[in-house]
C-alpha cells in the first residue's frame, strides 16, 4: 500500500498533472487563509488561485511546490483523490458570520478524522455503535419539554445506567460507539460539533473544544452534542440555515444536556431548599456540572422562583464565577482513549507508523496528531525512543 | 352535584381521593430531600458538634421551606404561614382544598407530636366530623368536610441522612390520638432513592485487531 502511494507521488519534471483543486481549497480553507492572502504569500495573482481552485488551470509543479510549503501540507496532499462522502448535517454551536472561517477550519479537520479512522478501521474493530433510536416529532417545534425529559431519561436507560452521576461522560460515548476527540477549534464561540458519519456504519462523533478548559464545561458540551444526536437525527442542513430553528434546536440540545446530567427524580431531591451558591460547590463536586448549570436547571424543574435564579446569577457574576468557578482547576478534564488505544495496539504491533500515516493520509504528522486531538503523540514517542549508541 | 361520603373513621380514604398520589408523593419526596441536604449542609459546614445541634431546627425550617416551592411546580395546594398564638414563632401549613397540613417531627412512629396550641386549634375546627366517638351524632364524613393531617417524620436512629418513617397521621378533635395513618415511605416505595451511586463508566476497552490483520501479523512472526 505504501509503495502504490507512493508512486502517485508527483513527478515535478511532467508538472502537477494529477492536481485535485478541492484539495487546494481544503487546504486552504483548513488553515483559515482567504485566496487573497493565499496569493499574497506566494506572490502569484488571485485570479490564479482561484482558477486553480476552479479547474481551470493547474499549478506548475515550482507554484504548487510553493503552496505546500506555505500551507505546510505534503505535495502528494494536492493529488490525492477526495471520496465522495455521505454525511448527516454537522451540528456547530455557533452560526455567527464571525466563526465562519473557523466553521470551514475545522470542517476540513473533520474530513481529516474520518480519513484517519477510515484508515485505523481496516487494522482494528472499534466498538460497536449503540446509540438509542427513539420515535422524535419530526416537527421541532413539536419536541417539547417534557418529550427531552423522557428521552434524556430513557437514553440513560438505553445504556444501563440510573439517575446517579455520570463518571465519565466521555467513556460513556466511547463505550457505545462514538469517536470522541478533543482539538482546538479555534474559536471559543465554537466549543464543540457532532455529527453522524456514514463513512462506515452510521457513527457518532462528538469534537470537543479544546480552548474550553473547565471539566464541567467540556461535560456539558458532550452531553448537549449527545442531544443532538439524539434528538436531531432527522433534522437535515435546510433546518440548520434557518436562525430560528437554529436558536431552537440549540436550546433542545441544551435541555437534555441538563436533563441527562441532572436527572429530576436524584437532582430535585439533592437541593436544599432557596439553595445559595455555596451550597452547590458540594453539588458541583458530586455531579461535575458547573454553578450556573445547575442554577439553571433548578429553575427549569421549578425548585428556585425566576427572581431567586436572577440573584443567584447576579452572585455569580459579582464573584467573576462566569470566567472561573470554585474546583474549575481541581475536576480533571474527560480525556477520549479510543483512538489513542487504537493507536497505541498499532503501533505496538508494528503495522503502522508515523511514515505510513503521513503517507496514506497525505498529511504532515503535526496536523494528524493535532485532528486525533493527540498532540505530540508520535513526535515525543520517536523522541524518547532514540537509540543512543555504546560508546563502551 | 353527588358528595361523596366517607367513613369517618378512615379519613384515608378521604384524603386520598381528594390529594393527589403526585402531591402526596411530592411532599414525601420533599421530606427526604430536606433530610438530606440540610444534613450535608450542616455537616460540611459547621463541626460535628455545632451541626448536630443545629441540624434539626435547621431541618425543620427547610422542609417548610420546600413546600412553596413544590407547590409552585405542581400545583394542587397552596402554603399558608402563620404565626402561634404566642405570636413567637411561626408555621406553615400546606391547604389543598379542604384539606390542612402542617409537619413535624415525632420521637417515634406512631405518636402525635407534641401538644401546641395551633395544632389543637386545627384539630377542633377541621376534625368536627370526625367525631365518630360519640355514636350519637351518627357523624358523617363527606368530602366538603374540612379535615387536618400532620405529616409525622423522624430520623432514623444511626442515620440522621435519611427519615426512618414520613407519615401522614389524623388526629382525632382534641388532638390527643392517631385516628388514621398513611405511610408515605411505604406507599412510594421509590421515594429514597440509590442518590449516592454513581453510575461509573468503565475505563477498560479492548480494540481488537481485523482478523485479517491478526492473521498476517501472526504469519509475518
Amino acid at each position: 500500500m505504501l509503495r502504490e502511494v507512493v508512486a502517485r507521488l508527483p513527478n515535478m519534471s511532467v508538472g502537477a498533472s494529477n492536481f485535485k483543486q478541492e484539495r487546494l481549497t481544503h487546504a486552504r480553507e483548513a488553515r483559515g487563509i482567504t485566496q487573497t492572502s493565499l496569493a499574497d504569500m506566494i506572490n502569484i495573482s488571485c485570479a490564479a488561485i482561484s482558477q486553480y481552485e476552479k479547474g481551470q488551470r493547474s499549478p506548475s509543479s515550482d507554484v504548487l511546490k510553493k503552496i505546500a510549503n506555505t500551507l505546510n501540507f505534503p505535495m502528494h496532499f494536492f493529488l490525492k483523490d477526495i471520496g465522495t462522502r455521505a454525511c448527516r448535517p454537522i451540528f456547530f454551536r455557533s452560526l455567527s458570520s464571525a466563526t465562519k472561517a473557523a466553521r470551514l477550519s475545522a470542517t476540513r479537520r473533520y474530513g481529516w478524522l474520518l480519513d484517519t479512522v477510515g484508515y485505523l478501521r481496516e487494522f482494528v474493530t472499534l466498538p460497536e455503535v449503540n446509540f438509542p433510536r427513539f420515535d422524535i416529532p419530526s416537527a421541532l417545534t413539536s419536541i417539547d419539554d417534557e418529550i427531552i425529559e423522557d428521552i434524556a431519561n430513557r437514553t440513560r436507560k438505553h445504556w444501563g445506567l440510573g439517575f446517579g452521576p455520570i463518571s465519565n461522560v466521555t467513556w460513556l460515548l466511547e463505550n457505545n460507539g462514538a469517536i470522541v476527540v478533543r482539538q482546538k477549534l479555534e474559536a471559543k464561540t465554537l466549543d464543540a460539533f457532532s455529527n453522524w458519519s456514514m463513512d462506515d456504519t452510521l457513527r457518532p462523533y462528538f469534537i470537543l473544544g479544546e480552548e474550553k478548559m473547565s471539566a464541567v464545561r467540556s461535560r456539558f458540551d458532550a452531553a448537549h452534542e449527545l442531544g443532538h444526536m439524539i434528538l436531531h437525527y432527522h433534522v437535515d442542513e435546510n433546518v440548520l440555515r434557518n436562525t430560528s430553528s437554529f436558536k431552537l434546536i440549540e436550546k433542545q440540545a441544551h435541555h437534555f444536556a441538563s436533563a441527562f446530567l441532572l436527572p429530576e427524580q436524584t437532582f430535585s431531591k439533592e437541593v436544599l431548599f432557596a439553595p445559595n451558591l455555596e451550597m452547590l460547590v458540594p453539588l458541583k463536586s458530586k455531579w461535575r456540572v458547573s454553578i450556573a448549570a445547575m442554577v439553571k436547571r433548578l429553575r427549569q424543574l421549578r425548585l428556585i422562583s425566576r427572581e431567586r435564579e436572577q440573584r443567584l446569577f447576579i452572585n455569580i457574576s459579582r464573584r467573576h464565577w462566569r470566567t472561573k468557578e470554585p474546583l474549575d482547576d481541581e475536576l480533571e478534564i474527560e480525556k477520549p482513549r479510543v483512538l489513542q488505544k487504537a493507536l497505541d495496539v498499532l503501533r505496538e504491533k508494528n503495522i503502522i507508523n508515523q511514515q505510513s500515516l503521513t503517507i496514506n493520509l497525505a498529511l504532515n504528522i503535526e496536523d494528524i496528531e493535532r485532528t486525533i486531538g493527540m498532540p505530540g503523540y508520535f513526535r515525543n514517542a520517536s523522541a524518547t525512543t532514540i537509540k543512543f549508541p555504546r560508546i563502551f | 352535584m353527588d358528595i361523596k361520603t366517607y367513613d369517618p373513621k378512615k379519613p384515608d380514604e378521604m384524603f386520598n381521593d381528594l390529594v393527589s398520589d403526585k402531591i402526596q408523593r411530592e411532599i414525601a419526596s420533599g421530606v427526604v430531600s430536606q433530610y438530606k441536604a440540610a444534613y450535608e449542609y450542616c455537616y460540611e459546614t459547621f463541626e460535628p458538634p455545632e451541626a448536630h445541634d443545629l441540624l434539626p431546627q435547621y431541618r425543620r425550617v427547610c422542609i417548610e421551606g420546600i413546600m412553596p416551592d413544590i407547590a409552585e411546580r405542581i400545583g394542587g395546594y397552596t402554603v399558608e404561614s402563620r404565626k402561634n398564638k404566642a405570636k413567637n414563632c411561626w408555621h406553615r401549613s400546606i391547604v389543598s382544598g379542604r384539606i390542612r397540613l402542617t409537619q413535624s417531627k415525632v420521637d417515634q412512629q406512631g405518636i402525635l407530636p407534641r401538644d401546641a396550641e395551633f395544632r389543637k386549634g386545627y384539630a377542633e375546627s377541621n376534625q368536627m366530623l370526625l367525631d365518630f366517638m360519640n355514636e350519637d351524632k351518627n357523624p358523617e364524613l363527606n368530602e366538603e368536610a374540612p379535615l387536618y393531617a400532620i405529616i409525622t417524620h423522624k430520623s432514623a436512629d444511626d442515620d440522621e441522612i435519611l427519615p426512618e418513617f414520613v407519615d401522614i397521621v389524623f388526629p382525632d378533635k382534641e388532638c390527643n390520638v392517631i385516628v388514621k395513618r398513611i405511610k408515605l415511605l411505604d406507599k412510594f416505595q421509590d421515594i429514597i432513592p440509590e442518590m449516592d451511586q454513581e453510575e461509573i463508566i468503565p475505563e477498560s476497552l479492548e480494540i481488537k485487531l481485523e482478523r485479517s490483520v491478526k492473521r498476517s501479523s501472526s504469519e509475518t512472526a
